[in-house]
């Protein structure tokens, strides 16, 4: 199996929403048990209020599905404030649509469809552009602490041109604009972004 | 005479170097980050929320709000120009903007955006500088209890305004009021949810959780859409002149969409997305050509940009009142007023008066930059409409982790930053309201202490809530405003 149908076969599987309510209902659950231990009982009160709405909201969220059929539609619908009427959401849904994706350009010709362009990715490779954008900008946070994020900055900006296919000249001169930019805010705010946790742990400037 | 005392302090404030370099310094980045899709004013101000830190709160607040301001306008540059609107408050401006440019006008709806846009932002910021002596009376009535309550009423708001299902919206408002745990409790020593990590103590940044849902999650997302319009052709053809005269002659469509931006601004969770349809749709409705509409029809590009301007008066009106933005803007906002000492409430109209007068003054001096900068520079900035989006995605996510960073020097920032990055690139794809969310994050720490002081004084009963009128009203509205979706229709059928 190549690893773009093991990767494909994957996301396939991978359901966003579920893992998110995962994340939710484990998260307040914690939180809630957590509230437990407190040695002061008034500081467990809002975390526990709080806790139990999301607790309890996504839980109905999670098994929506095998809900009664009021209950249901009561987890699932949206409270229609603010609905336009059918004719014009069309259009509103067009536009914000267009907002996200700029079809327009491409209608008129203006991007030229990539060769190998695929449903994965923009620019031909074998993950989803926004799922290696997601693990980069963790890499880039993971060399940050290891080496100081003054100079995880233009290696980042340099992989994630390459990644894209931008042109090497603007590779460097993005790279550069990144490093700049970390620069300015070490001098400006003090900043020691030039140390890292593993290495350059003293910092240069 | 406190306020007109106030009053003249923060004119003088506003005229006096360097504020109004502030002014345009944000104005030129809100256009810039309005004109750029997929930018937009909440994600543009939450990566300058960072740099923000040596400027004293005023300047700080005004390049804030004028950033909110010039985004608003440019959002139209590139609805007008490529069809795609930069802001959602801009989408309404396409139907009839970009038929303008392709029929040789564009430079004529440029420039009746910008006269649009400023005419409509001063008169809906003026009216809030008018009616502010009856605000502050209001606002004064206001104790603990009622700061509770109104933080509740504005997320379930949000919950019934945003699209989509209502839980959702709950979920995620509890979900950002439940991050806010973590650390020292307020009015007590207790450590929570620190698991002995000395990085949680202060708890979790909310102006990193900021960055992580308005720009780290805009750009996962920008990331895997087309490379933008880095190619689309723009013909800058027409007349500034004409266009400013055009928009001039409609005064009463410039007051009427202005005000309709402004109450719609005002319902927390609506803004500028909701009030440029609505302004659209009015136009439209009592226009005597209808048919015209979605054709170059200048009264549509009047009316979406006078609306979307005239909501930033509106959404003011929440935020620094009772401190429940209207908007993703204007949580931000809040946020910059939280970060630089400023509490939203009695504060901001009392000892910060002068404050509060000063960033709304700049809002009226920030109009008339408007229509300066979109008559005179707007086709130089036409230029930005055309930037890839692969060339702003990494210098973003550059200004998000090193603005995470800076904060605290803490890398419990620069991981909130990633992980709400994460977990709202999922919010936004499966409607989840990332409003409500950001909401509970920045009104957590207010509406725990408003809570716990209530029940103190009460204590510990939860009558408090109930026996003043005032609290009582607003009790009752948060729970029209939860049930009424569910008990509306089962009554409509009762009734027949």
């Amino acid at each position: 199996m190549s690893s773009k149908s093991l990767y494909r076969r994957l996301s396939e599987r991978f359901d966003q929403e579920r893992f998110l309510l995962i994340v939710l209902i484990l998260g307040s659950g914690l939180a809630l048990a957590e509230t437990f231990r407190f040695d002061i009982s008034s500081a467990a009160r809002f975390p526990r209020l709080t806790g139990s709405v999301v607790f309890v909201g996504a839980l109905l969220l999670f098994f929506s599905k095998y809900l009664p059929g009021p209950l249901r539609a009561a987890v699932e619908e949206s409270a229609g404030v603010f609905e336009a009427d059918e004719e014009f959401e069309k259009r509103q849904q067009e536009v914000e649509g267009r907002q996200q994706s700029g079809d327009d350009a491409t209608e008129s010709g203006a991007t030229e469809p990539d060769a190998d362009r695929n449903e994965l990715s923009t620019v031909g490779r074998p993950i989803h552009d926004s799922v290696f954008t997601g693990l980069i900008a963790t890499g880039y946070a993971a060399l940050g602490f290891a080496i100081g994020i003054l100079w995880a900055t233009p290696i980042f900006v340099a992989v994630y041109g390459y990644w894209f296919k931008l042109p090497r000249y603007l590779t460097a001169v993005l790279a550069v604009v990144g490093f700049a930019i970390a620069y300015g805010f070490m001098s400006v705010l003090g900043v020691p972004l030039d140390r890292g946790q593993l290495l350059v742990t003293s910092g240069v400037f | 005479m406190a306020a007109l005392a106030a009053f003249s302090e923060a004119l003088s404030i506003v005229f006096s170097w360097p504020t109004p370099i502030w002014v345009v310094i944000g104005l030129t980045l809100g256009m810039i980050g309005g004109a750029l899709p997929g930018i937009g004013s909440s994600l543009g101000m939450a990566i300058v929320l960072p740099l923000t830190l040596p400027l004293g709160p005023i300047n700080a607040i005004i390049l804030l709000v004028s950033m909110y301001s010039g985004a608003m306008y440019g959002g139209s540059i590139s609805a007008i120009l490529v069809n795609v609107p930069g802001t959602g408050g801009a989408a309404a401006t396409t139907f009839d903007g970009y038929p303008m440019a392709k029929q040789g006008r564009a430079v004529d709806a440029l420039s009746m955006s910008a006269t649009a846009s400023a005419t409509a932002g001063f008169l809906s910021v003026l009216t809030l500088l008018l009616i502010s002596p009856i605000l502050i009376e209001v606002v004064l009535l206001f104790g603990s209890p009622e700061y509770f309550l109104m933080a509740i009423l504005g997320l379930s708001m949000i919950t019934i305004v945003a699209e989509g299902s209502m839980v959702k919206g709950l979920v995620a408002g509890a979900a950002g009021l439940l991050i806010t745990t973590v650390g020292i409790a307020p009015n007590s020593p207790e450590l929570r949810y620190t698991f002995g990590s000395l990085g949680l103590y202060d708890g979790i940044d909310f102006i990193a959780a900021l960055i992580g849902m308005f720009a780290v999650a805009e750009m996962l997302k920008l990331a895997g859409q087309e490379g933008g319009i880095a190619d689309a052709e723009i013909d800058l053809s027409g007349n500034t002149l004409s266009g400013v005269r055009e928009t001039l002659s409609h005064p009463w469509q410039i007051i009427k969409s202005g005000y309709i931006g402004m109450f719609i601004g005002a319902i927390p969770g609506a803004g500028a997305t909701v009030s440029n349809f609505l302004a659209y749709g009015e136009a439209m409705r009592s226009s005597d050509n209808p048919g015209l509409f979605g054709n170059g029809e200048p009264l549509g590009v009047i009316s979406s940009e006078a609306s979307n301007n005239g909501t930033i008066g509106g959404s003011l009106i929440p935020t620094i009142s009772f401190g429940i933005p209207g908007s993703g803007s204007t949580a931000v906002l809040l946020g910059g007023l939280l970060m630089h000492g400023l509490r939203p409430g009695p504060q901001l109209f009392e000892a910060d008066l002068h404050i509060t007068y000063a960033f709304l003054i700049a809002l009226l001096v920030g109009n008339i930059f408007i229509v300066l900068i979109g008559v005179l520079v707007v086709t130089r900035l036409a230029k930005l409409t055309q930037v890839d989006t692969h060339v702003i995605i990494p210098l973003i996510l550059v200004l998000s982790m090193v603005g995470g960073y800076t904060l605290r020097s803490n890398w419990v920032d620069v991981i909130t930053v990633l992980v709400l990055g994460f977990l709202g690139y999922i919010m936004v794809r499966k409607n989840y309201s990332i409003i409500a969310f950001v909401l509970g994050v920045v009104l957590g720490p207010i509406a725990e202490e408003n809570l716990m002081r209530s029940l103190q004084i009460s204590g510990g009963s939860y009558d408090i809530f109930v026996t003043k009128p005032l609290s009582l009203l607003i009790t009752a509205g948060i729970l029209v405003i939860l049930l009424g979706p569910y008990v509306k229709p089962a009554l409509e059928r009762r009734l027949g």
